[in-house]
């Protein structure tokens, strides 16, 4: 096996048995394990070729790092409990083995080869996650794995809305899970919805002490523009997906898994950002202590956030 | 007998071991996994590399750590450095003077 094949192989044990953690966390996990095993085998002497099996024996087995984390967490290890004979176990780590050797001889597990985040900027194309999920502005889709958040029109089912804002509300939150967002400022005091979804579910709007909710999380692989009265607070929750922002007209709050954010600033006004981008790139956006700032807040943990 | 001070060994070790983890990045100000195995093979602590990871990786969950991705240049890979926060500070102190308390404690007694 090539220095690859062997790291990767590793890493994909790691994450097999790290499953109790969410995948963040173990996207995590790995790439800083992945961040050390580069390192170290740099510092390693002697035979280089033998430097990579040095550095990964040092580590200690996925099995026992991965519990260690765990055991760290509080979370207790499973055993594996003992059935049939030595032969039966033999037998199948024999066959798991081999199908492993061939599986990673031949698809080198491209998953773990690209970094977390890759951003091609020319091309208005992020992925994510090793291309689990994929961002591509150029054709307007967003791809989850296989499923692909139709952003350019076509097919799905339409779903409009619209609710008048009354007094009593100060803040509109929106979940959302694997979508294409718009936000924009509307002309009245209505929030409008417009959105194209895989299936026929109309988003939920609750108003529950002064916080009005529009509930996008069920509507999954949405695309959705809403338009916000001028000057409410609105607070975004997304998992997965691709924000544009146009002009934003009163404070604004977003948290964003994995996706891209673009926010298009209206020159008119003075806007206090606090971007923060854990995994991934943003663009510079200025802080301001003046009165009348409007307070942009944006949190990504993969991903982009870009200013037009 | 062996065994005994084997199992002493790693339960003493475990808060020991925190604490210079803290103290060490307090004086380095911030610090990347290697380094930090690094630093501490280079004192004679040894520190299995799989121990290390899980144990910054609970320290950051409690709050005592942060931690930064930060990429040297544009082609080198990604490092994840390590400071200590608010409550990492005031936690170390404690746990400093505890630990002094008690080593005063063992020099008395042997006295």
């Amino acid at each position: 096996m090539n220095r690859e094949v062997k790291l990767e192989h590793y890493l994909l044990q790691l994450d097999r048995e790290l499953k109790p953690l969410p995948v963040s966390r173990r996207a995590e996990i790995i790439t800083e394990i992945k961040a050390h095993v580069i390192d170290a085998e740099a510092k390693m002497t002697g035979d280089p070729e033998r430097a990579i099996d040095r550095v990964l024996e040092d580590l200690g087995s996925p099995k026992m790092v991965a519990h260690k984390y765990l055991a760290e967490k509080g979370i207790a290890v499973e055993r594996p409990r003992r059935r049939g004979g030595a032969w039966f176990k033999w037998l199948a780590i024999g066959t798991v083995a081999f199908f492993g050797l061939v599986f990673f001889a031949g698809m080198s597990a491209i998953w773990y080869f690209s970094p977390l985040v890759k951003i091609d900027d020319e091309k208005g194309r992020i992925l994510l996650l090793g291309g689990l999920i994929d961002v591509n502005e150029k054709i307007g889709q967003v791809k989850i794995g296989d499923l692909l958040v139709n952003a350019g029109g076509g097919d799905g089912v339409e779903v409009k809305g619209e609710e008048t804002l009354t007094g009593s509300v100060r803040v509109l939150k929106i979940p959302f899970n694997t979508a294409k967002l718009d936000l924009s400022v509307a002309a009245g005091r209505k929030i409008t919805w417009d959105c194209k979804a895989a299936s026929q579910t109309a988003p939920e709007v609750a108003v529950v002490a002064g916080v009005m909710t529009l509930n996008l999380d069920k509507l999954n692989l949405v695309k959705c523009a809403v338009a916000v009265p001028l000057g409410l607070a609105t607070e975004v929750r997304g998992v997965n997906g691709h924000m544009d922002i146009e002009k934003p007209g009163g404070p604004l709050d977003i948290a964003l898994d994995n996706g891209k954010v673009n926010i298009k600033t209206d020159p008119a006004r003075t806007y206090d950002f606090e971007v923060k981008v854990k995994n991934g790139l943003k663009d510079f956006f200025p802080r301001s202590a003046a009165k009348n700032a409007l307070k942009v807040k944006v949190n990504v943990i993969n991903g982009l956030v870009k200013k037009e | 007998m062996q065994l005994d001070l084997d199992n002493w060994r790693v339960q003493v070790k475990k808060g020991y071991l925190e604490l210079c983890l803290l103290l060490l990045i307090r004086q380095q100000k911030r610090m990347y996994g290697l380094e930090i195995l690094e630093k501490l093979a280079s004192l004679e602590l040894t520190l299995k590399e799989g121990t290390l990871y899980p144990l910054l990786s609970r320290m950051t969950g409690d709050g005592l750590l942060s931690s930064t991705w930060e990429t040297a240049n544009l082609k080198g890979h990604p490092r994840k450095f390590y400071a200590l926060t608010k409550k990492g500070v005031q936690s170390l102190n404690e746990m400093e003077d505890e630990f002094l308390r008690m080593t005063d404690l063992v020099s008395k007694i042997r006295k």
